[in-house]
């Protein structure tokens, strides 16, 4: 089938690359070749749109075009808009991932369905027989892939300014995020993504490519797509961290493996995650990736964040205590338990903080000055001078200090001799 | 007497005929979007051109070539499904036999796994269809082969050798489904059965094969209900048994293998609908093959337009669901009937 296919989209680049050649292809409707190599011409902005994936509805709402989104599948769970428009009426489920209802769909009158490669090709058929423009998508097998469907999108929906930069800005956050854990030692991973019989990802899946890029191996890379091992496979690879998803209905996994933990078979760490987010190539693949690197490398993780203000008191004196005040961010797109240092002289400070995505908090380190100098203090690339006065200096403040305390207590006695001087008279 | 009975029939059959059309003007105003009669009607009338004024497109649409189509879609394979069980179940002279005992379903599935999984699309999305049909001829022919002895085809070995051979193409099903992963829910979806993939086209095919298919089987009416007092007593009363199976097989396989193709493997229909008739008009075929082919329709069409509300949930679930307590309420009164 897939050959085929491939036959006919490369007519169809060629034909393509010799279209604009024509006088009157004028900018007035977008044709696209969608992921099977069919041709869609599209006459106009797209309004109302049907994604029967909850990928492609996650992408869709990542576009900015929620408002235009007028069916989903009952899967369609994220953006919470999506159930909130759903709740408003403004959205319509029209059915399952494979069996969507017909009916239902052509009620909305849509002007684009994004369908996808497992729905059955009768299905499309009967979407088309009825004058319904659809685009299929297939699911992306890669991170790569993951750009080639949103590109696809926003091209069918006249949106590809908005396609490119939501791409652009989802390649620098991966990228970012891969720079982190360049250094890092790769550990062993599997995916298991169910038991009885066991599936993993192989290569030529996206969640290859996201342990790949967390700094891990896939210890079933030798396996192609989603593929079934036996027990004895997984006892042999015993991969040093396992992924498996968890959330009701699916605990079996989570817990078999356990099971196996405890009778020994397998020794690795088994982390678990929301399948909603592994299993949909989406925008939200950079939150996958993070946690992906979360599980394996705890320890770059929690290291993973910006720095946005450092501010150290002007001067301090010998045998006292620095303030020193860092405002860190989480820039990630993973709350949870972050360290922030600092390094004064060359001596390391760390403090733990609990940081939700994207928040900042201020973090406050104290640190005893026993030498009198100028001090370097620095954090996150920023860099701040502590200024370390000796004990004279010292002195005058104590003297100060002990003169206000007898200021006070002699006002003190003073009011109260007052007082009872005016009760008397009385 | 024959003449009162003859009344009852054709009564029978009228009302059959009368539910049927009813059923049609009822299942097109059932389904996950509400379209009022007066909608209904005004689509109609504006189709054969009493209106001119078009009507809402969406609801032409929905009317016109997702509705009508799954209905009517309905009615023939339900009439085929039930019709081929009847004879499966006289053939056999055993109330367990329905229209997937002889392995021509199987074979049907079988085919549509491969051309799901390794062909092109060589005719577009008939494909899967016309493959499907084929692999069910060719298992006709070897399960034929297979049965037949000196020439003779013998009922109990064509039941067994039906059974072997589903048993093993189900198990190289298995192995299909456990190496796809992708298409893997194509495949599943396909056996469970629907009828939402209906359009005209596969209408203008399947109804030729179902019509010829209940017209040659009423021919042989009358030999079905000699054959049902065992075969040498059929032979000794005139019937050409041979012939009678053969053309019998064959018809109702070609008829399995063109409902099955297009709509999957829905159970229950072939099973019950026939017993339910027989219950109902007696075990005469002459009657029996009119009104099990209405019932079977009838019964589908209805189930269906029960799945297109639920959610598209597969139509063999609905089937069985709601006809398998209708089906033990009329075995109860018979057994209660009988013990007085």
């Amino acid at each position: 089938m897939k050959k085929r296919y491939k036959e006919i989209a490369l007519i169809l680049i060629l034909v393509g690359t010799f279209l604009p050649l024509l006088p009157s292809s004028a900018a007035s409707s977008v044709t696209i070749t969608d992921d099977v190599g069919r041709i869609v011409r599209i006459a106009k902005r797209p309004m109302r749109i049907v994604s029967l994936a909850p990928s492609i509805t996650e992408i869709l709402f990542a576009l900015g075009l929620g408002d235009r989104v007028v069916g989903v599948t009952s899967y369609c769970n994220y953006p919470p808009e999506v159930l909130e428009r759903e709740a408003e009426g403004k959205i319509t489920v029209v059915g399952g991932f494979t069996n969507p209802s017909l009916e239902k769909i052509a009620d909305l009158n849509p002007d684009l369905v994004f369908g996808h490669n497992l729905l059955p090709p009768e299905f499309i058929h009967n979407l088309e027989r009825i004058n319904i423009t659809v685009v299929v998508i297939s699911t992306a097998n890669s991170i790569d892939g993951i750009f080639d469907d949103i590109r696809l999108i926003g091209e069918a929906c006249w949106e590809e300014e908005s396609a490119s930069k939501l791409i652009t800005d989802l390649q620098e956050k991966i990228s970012n995020l891969e720079t982190a854990v360049e250094g890092a030692d790769k550990v062993e991973v599997a995916h298991i993504c169910w038991m009885k019989p066991i599936f993993i990802a192989g290569a030529k899946t996206y969640v290859n490519d996201l342990i790949e890029k967390a700094g891990g191996i896939n210890v079933f890379s030798n396996k192609t797509g989603w593929a079934t091992i036996s027990k004895e496979e997984l006892v042999k690879a015993d991969p040093a961290h396992i992924i498996v998803p968890y959330k009701h209905g699916v605990e079996m996994i989570y817990e078999e493996l356990m099971k196996m933990k405890e009778e020994g078979l397998i020794h690795g760490q088994i982390h678990t995650m929301d399948p909603d987010i592994i299993s949909r190539p989406g925008p939200r693949v950079v939150l996958a990736l993070e946690k992906i690197i979360n599980f394996l490398h705890p320890e770059v993780w929690s290291k993973m964040l910006a720095v946005t203000d450092l501010t150290v008191q002007s001067s301090v004196t010998v045998g006292e205590s620095a303030v020193i005040f860092v405002e860190v961010k989480n820039t990630g797109e993973l709350g949870g338990v972050k360290t922030a240092s600092i390094t004064i002289d060359g001596k390391i400070l760390q403090k733990n903080v609990t940081l939700n995505a994207g928040e900042s908090k201020l973090v406050v380190f104290t640190a005893e000055m026993k030498k009198p100098g100028v001090y370097t203090v620095s954090a996150g690339g920023k860099v701040a001078t502590l200024k370390v006065n000796p004990v004279a200096s010292a002195l005058i403040v104590n003297a100060s200090m002990v003169l206000s305390v007898i200021s006070i207590i002699a006002i003190v006695i003073l009011a109260v001799a007052l007082i009872k001087r005016t009760s008397r008279t009385k | 007497m024959p003449s009162k009975r003859l009344l009852k029939w054709r009564a029978t059959v009228t009302y059959l005929i009368l539910l049927l059309f009813l059923s049609l003007i009822l299942t097109l105003a059932i389904g996950p979007v509400y379209i009022s009669p007066t909608e209904i009607l005004e689509v109609f009338c504006w189709k054969i051109g009493i209106l001119n004024s078009p009507p809402r497109k969406v609801y032409v649409n929905i009317i016109l070539q997702l509705r009508l189509p799954r209905i009517l879609f309905g009615f023939i394979i339900g009439a085929s499904l039930s019709v081929s069980g009847m004879v499966m179940q006289a053939l056999f002279r055993n109330p367990m036999a329905s229209p997937y005992v002889i392995g021509v379903s199987s074979g049907s599935a079988l085919g549509a796994a491969i051309a799901m999984n390794m062909l092109p699309s060589i005719i577009g999305i008939y494909t899967t269809p016309a493959v499907a049909f084929l692999t069910g001829l060719f298992t006709l022919i070897l399960v034929y082969n297979l049965a037949r002895v000196e020439g003779r085809l013998r009922t109990d070995t064509l039941l067994l050798a039906g059974i072997a051979v589903s048993y093993f193409f189900s198990a190289i099903i298995s192995i299909l489904v456990w190496i796809m992963a992708q298409e893997r829910h194509q495949i599943v979806l396909w056996l469970m059965g629907g009828l939402w993939g209906a359009d005209w086209i596969k209408i203008d095919v399947i109804t030729p094969i179902t019509f010829i298919g209940l017209a040659v089987t009423y021919m042989f009416a009358k030999d079905l209900n000699a054959m049902l007092l065992g075969e040498e007593t059929a032979q000794s009363l005139g019937t050409n048994v041979e012939l009678t199976k053969k053309t019998l097989l064959v018809t109702s396989a070609l008829m399995i293998s063109a409902s099955v193709s297009f709509s999957g493997m829905i159970g229950f229909v072939g099973l019950v609908v026939p017993h339910v008739m027989r219950l109902l008009v007696g075990p005469d075929h002459r009657i029996l093959i009119p009104s099990s082919a209405l019932a079977g329709g009838i019964f589908l069409a209805w189930s269906d337009a029960l799945a297109r509300v639920l959610m598209e949930i597969p139509v063999g679930v609905v089937t069985a669901i709601s006809g398998v307590p209708f089906f033990i309420y009329l075995l109860k009164r018979r057994r209660s009937v009988r013990s007085l």
